[in-house]
């Protein structure tokens, strides 16, 4: 599968919010434009 | 990024992703005042769908990006106490502005581990997509 570029569909995947619960990426670009940063790692 | 949130929030919706549990966010974004919400992807499948590669250990560890820590550790003395690597140190990170149809208008994908964007390039790749927003 080819990296996802600009002009692609962005991948909807669900993620963990702080208190566990299931968050899924596209409700932060659905109303408005998202940034999702990626971070390497938390510490 | 925390310097300028109140730049980023008027264009719109900003996420952090990280990997491992929730518990290292809440505690990571706690300590740092985090202005954003705080996501974990367990076993890193968002970063996977991103394509966002694991570093080598030139990638992560080399002179350019130990040189690059340090000076941002001094000049931010009070964050320099990293805490430990928890998951796999070897992911790198990236950074992907999205519009509202869900198409990818910016992405960036770190090359090493001290490859960030700056804030402003990520400013501006927002506001591009927020003006276009509010065009349609």
């Amino acid at each position: 599968m080819s990296p996802p570029r600009v002009g692609d569909r962005a991948p909807d995947q669900g993620v963990l919010d702080i208190h566990g619960d299931e968050v899924r990426l596209s409700s932060f670009w659905r109303d408005r434009p998202g940034l999702l940063i990626f971070l390497r790692h938390w510490g | 990024m925390r310097d300028d949130a109140e730049r980023f929030r008027p264009l719109g919706n900003v996420a952090l992703v990280g990997q491992g549990r929730p518990q290292w966010a809440e505690r990571f974004c706690a300590a740092r005042h985090v202005a954003f919400p705080c996501l974990v992807s367990p076993g890193n499948q968002a970063h996977h769908a991103y394509a966002l590669e694991r570093g080598s250990w030139r990638q992560v560890w080399g002179p350019k990006q130990v040189a690059k820590g340090a000076v941002s550790a001094l000049s931010r003395p009070t964050e320099a106490l990293q805490g430990p690597t928890r998951g796999d140190g070897m992911q790198l990170g990236g950074a992907f502005v999205v519009d509202t149809a869900g198409v990818i208008r910016y992405a960036h994908r770190a090359r090493e581990s001290s490859d960030n964007p700056p804030n402003d390039e990520l400013l501006a790749a927002l506001a591009a997509v927020a003006t276009k927003t509010k065009g349609d």
